[in-house]
């Protein structure tokens, strides 16, 4: 069931009433009724991998269970490991077989040999990359003993498929929402009013922002071996929006759902594109996947503890993984390559925690020097985001030639003639939009969220009209046909 | 809680009357077309909608009644009508679908009376959402309760606010002053009295090539195409489907053809003109679908004939 779709505009009112006025006798039946809805809201779109969830599930209660009283340290490090081999099995039959085989193939053919193996019609599971760490995360830290193993199924399994967070995140700790299940939860009437205005945030990053630069950025990337390298460059601008705009959309929905429910998810984006050096940028963008990753696999290996070379390759490490993480294909692994590269220096200097602030944090605009920053990882990350959004690598290193041509010069007029055909007035709505959306985002940027406390001392009427303001443009911009989340397909 | 949702249900009310109230100052006073995305409101748009809206008003009783999509008033043309002594009037709209109809033949059935409804199914107009075609129709009639019917069946966010828009816009009578024009040389056409309108003889449309496609109605457009055929009947008039001639190449793209026409069949009296007459891209049309003047000539003289000879009209 996608956010932006009249399902779920029935669904989440009538899971909200049972929630709190038909379930609310007991934290079980609450629990249950989390669980039953989580799975309906999944099986929505496809109910055959639902088993996957529940299996998930079922093992990694059991063995969270016999971790709890094993003493042995062998046995439990082969319990984690089977938690480990049976989640990453799962996931990487159904989002990388084919990827291996083919370049496994691809490979050996280079060297004169033939492997055989046929790749099969795999259909990826929705969200498989989210729930797998999110339910990883639950025996690594009792494994560790930094969490008590449950004894209450029904809560796991609602912690493993809470619907708001269930196919993009934020990726939960158990740590933190383990706990939250519970114990008993009371309805708290500011946090439910905070969570209706990120959901309404979240929209209109997803309907208008996203959705509407989406428009170009397909245009311009479907037709980029005719454009110049200003055009190519607009084209991952456009692209740099939508993504940020659909994934933190998904956050904003998914937590200020949740809060409805009482829940409190962890921050998922923090204004990234605020960020004055791509150590900063990272610690601001898609935190729940950094920080799990920063805590199971970059700490594990060494993080930045040890010589230069061992940081450097801790450093590669973290970004390669990352970047496959978001799919089997060589781009995202370039993705994840580009951003290392981005990153060694700052550490090699000690310069990658100098910025933990907030920029201009007492002042309205920032000065040159921080406009200068902004301004140049920006462009760092749209120049990654190519990467990401291109079809093959192929495809990505022919839009960076052209990037770095002399046609990066030149106005993006080519854009308007055939066979991109953009009209060009409608790519103006579609920059105004977005300068827009930057200074909402820009004055809110002390918050959670941008809108979080608009108008915050001026009359309910003026906050009403804001908020009113807000849905008329949604309905004024909004894509009319429904369109998934980027982030289903990881 | 109970706060919550008191507040939440005020907030929805009062958010509804915002965007009421917002939604038609935007469109009226923001020149740039591409800052009204989801607001095609366009009054005497494409196909002359308005002045046939216009001239509706004043017609009583009418022999024949004509609806559909552009084919239908680009294929019946009631000069040719009036000189077998049929009256006739033309209610077909741009990419009309039979959701558009039954509202427009809601609205005007019983005041024109007409003996015979002539229905032109083009296979497409039953494909198609009729999101297009609401705007067109809501735009240009006058604001009654059956186009906010249709507007609900239609059930899409352009529509809603073409329907907001125009209440505003005829409750101000911001539109009292616009007279369409009878010919149109962007579109190359001419409006003639009785909601035909007529393609210059010298325009021509290029064609790109082709491709082949299984018909396969939407439920609700057909549903809505039965509910025509019912309140034809109700009212006590004959209903005649009928598909107006196209190019060969065009009309066989349909793998399913034999079923189309059954499917037709089982609703009653229908005519398929592509198996009468053959005519031809350049010559009787001016692109593979719609009819020049000269096609029309042809065709509906055939077509009377056949309504003489099988007295459908009393």
């Amino acid at each position: 069931m996608l956010f932006n779709s009249l399902d779920f505009a029935v669904f989440l009112p009538i899971v909200f009433l049972l929630y709190w006025f038909v379930f609310n006798r007991s934290l079980r039946w609450q629990n249950l009724l989390v669980v039953f809805a989580s799975y309906f809201f999944y099986g929505w779109w496809d109910w055959r991998f639902l088993s996957l969830i529940l299996f998930s599930t079922l093992v990694d209660f059991l063995i969270g269970r016999r971790l709890g009283v094993e003493t042995r340290a062998k046995t439990r490090k082969r319990l984690l490991l089977v938690s480990i081999l049976v989640n990453l099995g799962f996931l990487g039959f159904f989002k990388y077989y084919n990827f291996f085989l083919e370049n496994f193939q691809d490979a050996f053919s280079f060297l004169g040999m033939h492997i055989g193996g046929s790749t099969l019609n795999i259909i990826l599971p929705v969200g498989i990359s989210f729930y797998t760490f999110q339910t990883l995360s639950y025996t690594i830290d009792v494994y560790r003993k930094q969490l008590d193993p449950t004894q209450d199924p029904i809560a796991f399994a609602a912690f493993v498929s809470f619907f708001p967070q269930l196919v993009a995140g934020p990726i939960e700790r158990a740590t933190r929402l383990l706990p939250q299940f519970q114990r008993e939860r009371t309805f708290n009437y500011g946090l439910a009013v905070n969570g209706m205005r990120q959901i309404l945030w979240g929209f209109f990053k997803k309907l208008v922002i996203a959705d509407n630069c989406a428009v170009f950025a397909n245009q311009i990337f479907s037709n980029s071996e005719h454009l110049g390298g200003s055009s190519l460059l607009l084209g991952g601008v456009f692209f740099a929006f939508q993504i940020y705009g659909d994934f933190s959309g998904y956050s904003d929905i998914a937590i200020g759902t949740s809060r409805l429910f009482g829940f409190d998810l962890m921050k998922n984006f923090a204004f990234p594109y605020f960020s004055r050096d791509i150590a900063e940028f990272w610690r601001r963008w898609h935190i729940s996947l950094s920080t799990w990753f920063r805590d199971y696999l970059y700490i594990p290996i060494g993080g930045s503890r040890g010589g230069s070379w061992q940081q450097v390759r801790n450093v590669f490490v973290i970004f390669l993984v990352s970047g496959f993480w978001h799919g089997a294909n060589w781009t995202f692994i370039l993705w994840g390559g580009l951003n290392a590269i981005y990153f060694i220096p700052l550490l090699l200097l000690q310069r990658n925690r100098t910025n933990l602030g907030i920029v201009a944090e007492k002042g309205v605009l920032p000065n040159l020097r921080e406009t200068f920053q902004v301004l140049i990882t920006f462009l760092l990350t749209v120049l990654a985001w190519v990467a990401f959004r291109a079809e093959d690598i192929s495809h990505a290193w022919q839009i960076y030639s052209r990037i770095f041509d002399f046609s990066l010069f030149g106005l993006p007029t080519d854009l308007l003639s055939e066979p991109t055909g953009i009209v060009l007035s409608k790519m103006l709505m579609c920059l105004v939009l977005v300068a827009g959306f930057v200074i909402v985002e820009w004055i809110g940027r002390r918050r959670e969220f941008a809108i979080e406390y608009l108008f915050e001392n001026s009359s309910r009427m003026m906050r009403w009209f804001s908020y009113a303001f807000i849905i008329f443009l949604i309905g004024m911009f909004m894509q009319t046909n429904e369109s998934p989340f980027i982030y289903f397909q990881f | 809680m109970r706060q919550f949702l008191i507040k939440m249900l005020s907030f929805s009310a009062f958010a509804l009357i915002c965007y009421c109230l917002i939604l038609p100052i935007w469109s009226n006073l923001i020149p740039f077309e591409a800052f009204k995305k989801n607001m095609n409101y366009k009054i005497g748009g494409y196909g002359h909608m308005h002045s046939r809206m216009q001239e509706i008003k004043s017609i009583k009783k009418i022999d024949v009644l004509v609806v559909g999509s552009s084919h239908a008033y680009r294929g019946y043309d009631p000069r040719l009508f009036a000189e077998s002594g049929y009256t006739m009037f033309n209610l077909g709209s741009s990419n009309q679908t039979p959701v558009q109809a039954l509202a427009l033949l809601r609205t005007y059935m019983s005041r024109l009376n007409p003996d015979l409804v002539i229905y032109d199914v083009f296979p497409g107009i039953f494909e198609s959402d009729g999101v297009e075609s609401s705007l067109d129709v809501i735009a240009n009639e006058t604001f009654n309760w059956h186009t906010i019917r249709m507007a609900f069946q239609v059930n899409h966010l352009k529509t809603y606010n073409v329907l907001v828009n125009d209440l505003f816009v005829e409750g101000l009578r911001i539109n009292r002053g616009f007279k369409e024009p009878r010919y149109k040389s962007k579109d190359n056409d001419s409006y003639i009295q009785g909601g035909y309108v007529e393609k210059d003889k010298d325009f021509l449309r290029n064609q790109s090539s082709l491709s082949n496609l299984f018909w396969s109605p939407r439920n609700d457009q057909w549903k809505s195409f039965l509910e025509v055929e019912q309140l034809v009947d109700a009212k006590g008039a004959q209903f005649l489907m009928v598909r107006s001639p196209v190019d060969s190449s065009y009309y066989h793209r349909y793998s399913n053809q034999d079923e189309i026409s059954e499917r037709f069949k089982v609703v009653g009296d229908y005519i398929d003109f592509n198996d009468l007459m053959k005519l031809r891209y350049k010559e009787d049309l001016y692109d593979r679908h719609h009819l020049y003047q000269s096609g029309v000539d042809k065709f509906n003289k055939s077509l009377i004939n056949i309504i003489k000879q099988k007295g459908f009209i009393r």
